[in-house]
């Protein structure tokens, strides 16, 4: 700047620095990113060789590696287990954790609020409502994706009615958020009614989606959730630009050439699609899609060509982690998820907001 | 000659007009200073012309293509638009977010990218703070970084919205030789919101003075900053002293209680 020739002169010099800093920046968050990937599958492993049959490490690699090359390296026992008990359900809890998170993620940058989730929004309990009237009334034809379909619809709906009251009212993110917590709630009241009026078993298969639940992950939730995955994740990469220019403004963003209004009404189509197939087969799993994007910028900043697989991998290893606390933590009992994400969830997302508020950075 | 024209805009909040049909230019290679007392419908001109509101009355053209029915990309190529207030809710670093301000395609910045936003960075002073996240800024330091995103854009039209805002005497005075470098040495035609009449008239060769949403002045400063002028604009009667023909706003009267 012009300001004072002194002032002006080290400023030019030292310029060059600035391209340094930056490569150095970007060595670390892929650095970042491989430490996650590798804790990832670090977990992973560890998830299938525990349990009442324990597997040791290398018996693990084997039986993985075995089916697909054909190879009898394990007993079938070991191999059944890994194959057909455990690897199911725990890759269900990676492509879970990842869908959760990153609808998280996606969420509170489309709507710039740091309390914005799939729940808080009332996106996930809309979808859990939706599962409950195919479970209880029977409204489903078609079984499992009868249920997924009907969530889908119900998460759509909910998606749609946030953004046509924040385009009706000329509504503030905020509230947005706190339509999200009134539908929630509604949602909630909803899905408690159909239990009252239900029997037993649909009582406690309502139970399950309220809660959150892995307990019937297979290969057919594992399918499901990885090609929604699959399909919305790339658009997601693709837009981490666009996403990054949210970030300065509405205002600013549109003057960059963003079409702002289109751009929120595709990536909440998509997040409603992730996030439905998701609660469809697993239930509400609570606070992971609002605390993985938080830990996730903490580790690798707001820039969203990294923070985009960052909270996707967080997600995943944050949900198979709950779920070897809520298979191992009692010998008898097996917990639901649900149950272990909120706990460790809320005294996190406390302290996260606690930490925005010293930063003085607090949406 | 490359420009931005205006004719007959209108534009209305909910039924509620605030601009009743201006008209104006701003050509390439000056500085025009828009003036008004609040809600005189400054911010919302502002607005319109980066595309943000998309009025339905009146016409806008920049560099002879109007700009209604145009995509956003494209009206975006011929501006850089700075908002009032720079927000800062994620931790994005400074030079982050000026690379921002680059081509909207960019997913990977290569070294021309680099250096451009570092020519820029140094150019405002901001090189040390290049990988400070925008929320560890002062409101001075943050104003500069939404200045170094527009700058970074090296686009034909600058349009800001009171940029000297939380800016301290010093850096008001960077920001008026930086603008007017903008306007001399690469030709932009720059359009700046102010409130301080005396920066507005130290910085432009025009002034467009705005009240009820209509353009009630339009002119060299000298020309547009007059006792009568700014009595019948913001209702307040100033002394104006001259030095070396230019006018400036040596304060105005207080109506004493009892007097």
């Amino acid at each position: 700047m012009g300001a004072a020739g002194s002032a002006g002169a080290p400023e030019e010099a030292g310029a060059p620095a600035v391209t340094a800093a930056y490569a150095r920046a970007v060595r670390r968050k892929g650095v970042v990113l491989l430490a996650l990937a590798a804790a990832l599958l670090g977990v992973c492993l560890a998830g299938l060789g525990l349990g009442p049959l324990g597997i040791p490490l290398t018996e693990v690699v084997q039986a993985v590696l075995a089916r697909p090359l054909g190879a009898e390296w394990v007993s079938e026992q070991t191999a059944h287990v890994v194959w057909r008990i455990r690897l199911p359900r725990l890759a269900t809890a990676v492509v879970a954790g990842a869908g959760l998170a990153l609808g998280g993620v996606i969420l509170q940058t489309l709507l710039r609020n740091p309390m914005a989730s799939p729940f808080t929004l009332g996106i996930a309990s809309g979808a859990s409502l939706g599962a409950a009237l195919a479970i209880v009334l029977g409204v489903s034809v078609v079984g499992t994706y009868g249920i997924v379909g009907n969530a889908f619809l119900f998460a759509l709906g909910v998606s749609l009615l946030i953004l046509l009251i924040g385009r009706v009212k000329g509504a503030t993110p905020a509230s947005l958020i706190l339509a999200g917590i009134a539908l929630m709630y509604f949602f909630g009241a909803a899905t408690t009614l159909l239990v009252y009026f239900a029997d037993a078993d649909a009582t406690r298969e309502v139970m399950f989606w309220g809660v959150g639940s892995l307990s019937r992950a297979g290969w057919e939730s594992l399918a499901f959730i990885s090609a929604a995955l699959a399909l919305t994740l790339p658009v997601f990469a693709l837009r981490a630009g666009d996403l990054n220019r949210l970030l300065l403004g509405e205002e600013a963003a549109t003057s960059l050439g963003i079409p702002v209004a289109r751009l929120r009404l595709a990536l909440m189509f998509l997040v409603a699609l992730l996030v439905a197939v998701v609660v469809a087969f697993t239930g509400g799993i609570g606070f992971l899609g609002l605390v993985a994007p938080h830990l996730a910028r903490l580790l690798i900043g707001a820039d969203h060509r990294f923070l985009i697989p960052a909270t996707a991998l967080i997600g995943g290893l944050l949900l198979a982690l709950a779920d070897l606390v809520s298979l191992h933590a009692f010998d008898a009992v097996v917990l639901p998820v649900g149950v272990v994400t909120a706990f460790l969830g809320s005294p996190l997302f406390v302290y996260l907001i606690l930490r925005r508020r010293e930063g003085g950075s607090g949406a | 000659m490359s420009r931005i024209e205006v004719r007959g805009l209108r534009y209305a909040y909910r039924g509620a007009e605030v601009l009743h049909g201006v008209d104006g230019r701003v050509d390439a290679g000056e500085v025009v200073a828009l003036i008004g007392p609040n809600g005189s419908g400054k911010s919302t001109l502002l607005r319109c012309l980066a595309g943000i509101l998309r009025p339905r009355r009146g016409e806008i053209r920049i560099a002879g293509e109007p700009l209604r029915g145009q995509r956003q990309a494209r009206i975006a190529r011929h501006l850089a638009y700075v908002p009032q207030g720079s927000e800062a809710a994620e931790p994005l670093t400074v030079l982050e977010s000026v690379l921002l301000g680059l081509g909207r395609a960019s997913w990977r910045y290569g070294p021309a990218d680099l250096a451009r936003a570092e020519r820029v960075l140094a150019r405002l002073g901001l090189g040390e703070l290049a990988q400070r996240p925008l929320p560890e800024l002062s409101g001075g330091q943050r104003q500069k970084a939404a200045l170094a995103r527009a700058l970074v854009r090296e686009a034909p039209f600058l349009l800001l919205d009171e940029p000297t805002n939380h800016l301290d005497m010093r850096h008001e005075r960077d920001l008026i030789e930086i603008l007017t470098r903008c306007a001399r040495e690469q030709g932009q035609g720059v359009l700046v919101v102010l409130h301080d009449i005396n920066v507005a008239v130290q910085l432009a060769d025009r002034i467009l003075l705005l009240r009820d949403g209509q353009v009630r002045a339009d002119g060299p400063p000298r020309q547009v900053v007059t006792a009568t002028g700014i009595r019948d604009a913001y209702g307040v009667a100033v002394r104006l002293v001259e030095r070396g023909g230019t006018p400036f706003v040596a304060g105005y009267e207080l109506a004493r209680p009892g007097g």
